[in-house]
This record gives structure tokens, sequence and C-alpha cells, in this order.
């Protein structure tokens, strides 16, 4: 296939594109777009850093309903979770040690896409499933004594989760609840530990408007 | 696109939401660390000259500590040693003869801090409401203070490198906040034992 040929093949799918983008927007309607601001409680799985359970977390989701069952969108969300280490003595390699005690603290920022199937399209309470993906910063972070050491990368992010939208007067507003598992693929090291691949699971309860 | 806006000020504010630990949960204690040559051999040590007093590392210059609180932390490295069956040589005239030195250096440090302008403070965010973080319209400044003591055996049996430098065989530190006063020797006191504690190859055969 020679480059015009190409070129013709591109044109003809960017303006089929343009096609449907155009009937999508023409079918836009404001009222179907709908913002989560959830609070959650999350814990970190298996990394033996920072694995206390912890509310400081928020979660944001800006979405569209596409049709009755499906819905998609945009998230964002914040959690910290710490954990107080007692003082141990701790074999940094085979000559060193450092005795101390340890306040550890692990910052979690993924954002991405959403997306969400309604099982029932109830008026007033709405079950679904869903799933998220994306990207995810990490910040892990150990206090002792008067230093701090931090590590801090960017990973892969996927979470999915199972909720309920309880609409009480049947509009708009209602109130979210949900339940999730997320793993993202960032890579830290921190003073003891290597953290390779993140797990998290929680719950999140907040509105809908 | 309120809702766009709302959630695009929310992205942007997420990064200084970190919420910090309770750092008053950490005990006083100096954070104590310690390396050494695994090729020597610690046994065939007999005899250790040590100091009567500790190098203060200054800004400019270095001075020496040898008030009664320097000669209690200095005796409680004779008391490690000496329990690790090392003979002490107190004559400064005969410190040659020992087979290794102790030395010790002590570097106190303020730490002084001006903030102003933009600041994402201590406070968590959103505590006092919708707000992203914090500015000082005026500088504002403020100070603590950390120490650190280290503590080196070198080698006075090893054969003179061609640069004339002695091996440190040992080394170890404890650092942290300064207290001040009879508590902060202690913990000087109390980061001596444990440097010797989690060291326990020291040892004469």
């Amino acid at each position: 296939m020679d480059m015009k040929a190409i070129f013709k093949k591109a044109v003809l799918a960017c303006m089929m594109l343009a096609g449907a983008c155009a009937q999508g927007f023409a079918q836009w309607r404001a009222d179907r777009m709908s913002l989560k601001a959830d609070w959650q409680m999350n814990a970190p799985l298996l990394t033996d850093f920072a694995d206390k359970i912890s509310g400081w977390g928020m979660n944001y989701e800006l979405t569209y309903l596409i049709s009755p069952r499906w819905e998609a969108g945009v998230f964002a969300a914040f959690h910290t979770n710490h954990r107080y280490v007692e003082r141990q003595t701790l074999n940094l390699s085979p000559t060193e040690a450092l005795t101390t005690d340890q306040q550890r603290s692990a910052f979690q920022v993924p954002f991405g896409v959403t997306g969400a199937f309604n099982l029932s399209v109830n008026k007033y309470c709405r079950p679904y499933v869903g799933v998220k993906a994306g990207a995810m910063f990490a910040r892990n972070t150990t206090y002792y004594a008067s230093r701090g050491l931090y590590d801090k990368g960017w990973g892969f992010y996927v979470s999915p989760e199972v909720g309920l939208k309880v609409y009480p007067t049947g509009k708009h507003w209602g109130i979210h609840l949900a339940g999730y598992y997320s793993y993202a693929t960032n890579r830290t090291q921190t003073l003891t530990v290597g953290i390779d691949g993140q797990s998290n699971a929680g719950f999140r309860l907040g509105v809908i408007f | 696109m309120k809702k766009l806006l709302l959630l695009a000020c929310a992205a942007l504010v997420m990064p200084s939401c970190e919420k910090d630990p309770d750092m008053g949960e950490l005990d006083a204690n100096l954070a104590v660390y310690t390396d050494y040559d695994s090729d020597v051999d610690f046994g065939a040590y007999t005899t250790y000259f040590l100091p009567d007093s500790i190098l203060e590392a200054g800004s400019h210059h270095a001075s020496y500590w040898k008030d009664e609180n320097a000669l209690a932390v200095i005796g409680r490295v004779e008391a490690q040693m000496d329990g690790r069956g090392y003979v002490r040589i107190a004559d400064p005239e005969k410190k040659n003869e020992a087979s290794v030195g102790v030395q010790l250096s002590y570097i106190p440090q303020t730490t002084n801090v001006v903030v102003g302008g933009y600041f994402d403070g201590w406070w968590n965010c959103g505590f006092w409401g919708p707000w992203s973080g914090w500015y000082y319209p005026y500088p504002v400044s403020y100070s603590y203070d950390t120490n650190t003591l280290v503590l080196e055996i070198v080698d006075l049996t090893a054969a003179e490198s061609a640069d004339g430098k002695l091996p440190v065989v040992w080394y170890a530190n404890a650092s942290g906040f300064d207290f001040g006063g009879r508590y902060n020797l202690q913990l000087l006191e109390d980061a001596v034992d444990q440097a010797f504690g989690q060291s326990p190859y020291i040892k004469a055969n």
C-alpha cells in the first residue's frame, strides 16, 4: 500500500471519528453528568511499610451516563497511611546496623479514567460494578530521630470496585457507597524494605451531585 | 462546567493534602548507626588509647570538649572497651603502644529556618475550610538543635599506607534532637552503650 492510500484511509478514519464525536456532542446532556466526592478508608496490603488503615483520603469522580446502564468519566484520589515502628536494630547490610524507632508515611495519588455498569436502573437505588485505571504517584517516607528518608515514583493503576448509588428523592443528588481493591505498579525503596507494587483495599462514602 | 471546575480544583490541591504523621510518637533516643571493616579481627587487639577530650566540630575550627559531661561520655566508652576485654593505655606518651585508638567527635548543629510567602504548613489542609495551603505576608523564623556523636576506632597496628592514613575499622554515629542539659547527656551515654551493644564483634580474645 502506497503512502497516498494510507493518507486517504487516515483522512477517512478521522472524518468518521469526527462524525461520531459530533453525534456524541449533539446528544450531550448536562443532567447526565455527575460529580462524586467521597471520603475513604484505605488499608495498604502486603507492603509491610505503612499498612495501618486510615481515613485520611478523598476520592473525586466526574462521570457521564452514556446509557441507562453505562457510566464513564475521570477520577482523582489521594490517601495517606501511617505506621509507627518501635525502636529496633535494623541490619542495613552485612556490616551496617541502625537502631531507631520509625514513623512511616505512605502517600498515594491515583488518577485516570473510570467506568461503571449499573446492575439496576432503579430510580432510587443503583448497585454497580466498575473499574478505574490510570496512573499513580506514590511517596513513601520514613521519619526517624531528626531525619526523614523518602522515595517517590510513578506507576500504572487499576482498581475494580462494587458500589451502591442511593437517590433518596429519585432526583440527581444522592449518596455513594463503594468498596474497592486497587493495585499499582509503583516501585519505591524505603529505609528497610523495597516496595514493588502496591495493593490497597478500602471503602468510600460520599455524595453525588 | 461547575462540576468540572470543582474536580480540577480538587486535583490541584491533592499533592498538598498529605497527612503528616504524629512525630511526637517518636521516642527521644538518638538513632545509632554502626559499620565496620569485616576483614579486621577485633580479637587480635589487646590495648586501646582513649583521649580525655571530645573533639567538637565547629563551623570555622574545631575545639575540645573537656568538662565533666565530656568525661562522663568518655567514661562510658572506657567502660564498654574494658568490658570487651581491652586494656586502656592512659599515658599519652605511650599511645603508640596501643593496638587501637578510640576517637570521639561531637557535632552540634542549629538549623535556622526562615519562611515567607507560600508555605505548605504542617496543619492538615481543609481543617479551616476549603483552603489549599498557607502563606506568611511577613518573614517567620524558627530554629531547632540537633547533635551527633561520632565514635571511631582506628587500627594503630596497621601498616602505614602510602599516603600515611590510618584505617578506621569501626564507625558509629548517634544523632537526633538536642534537648540540652542532663537529659541530653543521658541520651548520649545511652547511645554509646547502644553503639557497642549492636557491635558484638568488638571483643578481645
